[in-house]
């Protein structure tokens, strides 16, 4: 355990504490507390309430946001605190000022039922009380400009009508079920809910409620469960930092079908219906096309000839993916860590953001140790169970999904046509012209929101400042006058790509200073900052200022951009760069727009 | 080993303490992390190391650390 503390606290673990169980899990957090002072890492602001005992919840959650890089500062609710804590202004939560609230319900939270039998106006009415409680806490919270994570409630299994219960609605199994549907069809953006019904079912129930521990110490589940509960909540908060995963990477010979294409030849594959483990490899084909028709890009790293791995997607007609669905095809006899890389560069996101299956536990391995922020996927020895490995592995915990997320395959795709083209234009102004590109640059609505803060909260490259937003900030800013928010998008002859680059402005006197730039990799050497800073230099001149402002902020991610002001004209002054409106002369782009 | 000399050593262990001495009269007043938390965890370890559940009863009504071995003992008969 030693050693796994020195890589925690050097910042070199990047697995998931996957393996430890809870008691594992506590003495780790009481030793990483031992040497507090040599923790480093993002600091973050987290509130944790519950109505039932929550300490060994809050230790977990800390030890799991330590071994995944935060530097944790935690406000841990009173026992039985939710109410009055939410509820009351002056409480030291509202001092607290977290950036996220936990809040863990517990069906017992919940104290009155309508009586049997009741009709369906009343138990409308309870549910909508209800619903309406839990609305009020959290538009308190939202005055703090913080996120929400609450658990949804878990249904006892404990049925007094026996299967009455769920064929009458006036049951309680009933009203608790329909309460969390009631609860999810009422949020807030900036609320998100975790399932610990679904967890706990996937558990069991007779295991995860926990009856000793209840009426001895009120632990709200059997602590056994604490990682899985807390993976849930840390994950949450891992996605709407921006730590999202975008892509699979697919291993071939035993892992999209049985047997090895080289010898067997693309008729002689398993993927027959008929067999067994055939259909269990079609199956898994299927959940990777679901994966990718939710926005996940699909690529293919094999150590194959590529004219025989391809085959099998071409001649095989078995074969539920098709190569038009891979995004990046590397077939051949370099090692994977490299192939992986390759990847990666190809489609412009980071190694980090790729999730890697291979049945070969050696590969595994090697990637592990040469890539280790890629999430290696552990396969089980039998490919029955490939489909609920990946599942489980829980990679792909968005917080939201947007129609920019459901095309973002076939930009991929479209990339790799236009590569090609750009390959056959000898100047590149010239295949800049041919691209037919076509911009807007407009302020955001209400409807853009989770689209902008999707792409404000992932973007780490082409980022000038690295602000992070919650959607709740986004809206107060839309109030505040001194404020612009505005949203580039981008078509070309290819395809259209929605939203790639967030601005905010913030007029202070004459100075228009950007308080925020950033910009999808995407659409990067297409001249697109050059065509905003255009449109920038009018919008700041009809709102009366004088001079641009902008600042670089270095994080480890965003050299790309370093010298960004300075290339377009911008003169350093201290660490920030400075453009006078009036001597501007529009730069020439290739892209039509209307101003 | 005995019972009590195992137990010394799971609790020496989880109080990170190599100088505790196991004895009947110990209660959770004598040790300083020895909080209704750790208490918790303690149980738990206990019980899963010999793959033993005490009842509820058993567990609220312990003493000191003299009965906690008795009732180790005679959920393992």
């Amino acid at each position: 355990m030693n050693e796994l503390i020195n890589e925690i606290i050097e910042g070199r673990y990047h697995n998931d504490l996957r393996h430890y169980d809870y008691l594992e899990l506590l003495s780790l957090h009481k030793k990483l507390w031992k040497r507090k002072h040599d923790l480093k890492g993002q600091p973050i602001k987290i509130a944790i309430i519950g109505s039932k005992s929550i300490q060994l919840f809050v230790k977990t959650i800390e030890v799991l946001l330590i071994s995944r890089g935060y530097l944790p500062e935690i406000y841990e609710g009173e026992y039985n605190g939710i109410i009055s804590e939410i509820i009351n202004d002056d409480s030291d939560l509202y001092k607290f000022s977290p950036q996220y609230t936990i809040i863990l319900t517990h069906h017992t939270d919940i104290h009155t039922y309508p009586p049997l039998l009741s009709s369906h106006t009343e138990l409308k009415s309870w549910i909508s009380d209800h619903t309406r409680y839990y609305q009020q806490l959290h538009e308190k919270l939202e005055s703090l400009n913080c996120c929400v994570i609450q658990s949804l409630f878990v249904v006892p299994d404990i049925q007094v009508l026996n299967q009455l219960e769920s064929n009458v609605l006036y049951s309680e199994n009933m009203l608790l079920k329909m309460l969390n549907i009631e609860l999810v069809m009422n949020k807030k953006p900036f609320v998100h809910y975790i399932d610990l019904d679904t967890l706990a079912s996937s558990i069991g129930k007779r295991k995860w409620f926990d009856h000793k521990g209840y009426y001895l110490h009120k632990a709200p589940f059997d602590y056994e469960y604490l990682p899985d509960v807390a993976h849930l909540f840390v994950n949450r908060i891992d996605s709407l930092e921006g730590r999202i995963k975008k892509c699979i990477v697919l291993d071939l010979d035993n892992t999209l079908w049985g047997g090895v294409i080289g010898d067997e030849g693309a008729q002689g594959i398993n993927i027959n219906q008929s067999d067994p483990i055939g259909e269990a490899y079609l199956d898994f084909q299927k959940y990777l096309l679901q994966l990718k028709d939710r926005g996940i890009v699909l690529t293919i790293c094999s150590k194959n000839d590529e004219d025989n791995a391809k085959s099998a997607f071409i001649e095989n007609e078995n074969m539920i993916l098709k190569l038009d669905d891979i995004a990046v095809f590397k077939a051949n006899w370099d090692d994977k860590a490299s192939n992986i890389q390759l990847i990666a560069d190809e489609l412009n996101i980071g190694v980090n953001s790729l999730v890697f299956v291979d049945d070969n536990p050696a590969e595994r391995q090697i990637v592990r140790q040469f890539l280790p922020t890629v999430c290696v996927i552990e396969l089980d020895d039998d490919p029955v169970n490939y489909k609920q490995n990946v599942n489980d592995a829980l990679c792909f915990d968005w917080p939201t999904l947007t129609r920019e997320d459901l095309n973002r395959v076939d930009t991929y795709k479209d990339n790799a046509r236009r590569l090609s083209m750009s390959q056959s234009f000898v100047n590149y102004d010239d295949y800049l012209k041919s691209l037919e590109m076509e911009a807007s640059l407009k302020e955001v609505t209400h409807d853009d929101i989770s689209r902008y803060v999707q792409l404000t909260n992932k973007s780490n490259q082409f980022n000038l400042r690295t602000m992070r937003l919650q959607e709740n900030q986004v809206l107060s800013m839309l109030k505040d006058d001194h404020y612009k928010l505005l949203y580039v998008t981008l078509k070309d002859c290819f395809s259209s790509f929605g939203i790639i680059s967030c601005l905010i402005l913030k007029k202070d006197g004459d100075i228009c200073f950007i308080e925020n730039w950033l910009m999808s990799c995407r659409v990067l050497k297409r001249d697109v900052e050059v065509y905003v800073l255009n449109q920038l230099v009018l919008i700041a001149s009809k709102w009366g200022c004088t001079q641009l402002v902008g600042e670089y902020i270095p994080t480890t991610k965003n050299k790309m951009v370093e010298n960004f002001y300075p290339s377009l004209g911008f003169v350093q002054n201290g660490h920030l760069y400075e453009l006078n409106l009036d001597h501007y002369e529009s730069k020439k782009t290739y892209i039509k727009g209307d101003v | 080993m005995d019972l009590r000399a195992e137990l010394q050593a799971l609790f020496q262990d989880f109080f990170e303490d190599e100088d505790l001495i196991l004895e009947d009269h110990l209660t959770a007043e004598d040790i300083e992390d020895w909080d209704s938390l750790a208490h918790i965890g303690l149980i738990a370890t206990i019980e899963k190391k010999y793959n033993i559940k005490f009842a509820t009863a058993e567990i609220s009504r312990l003493k000191n650390v003299g009965e906690l071995i008795s009732l180790t003992k005679k959920a393992l008969e």
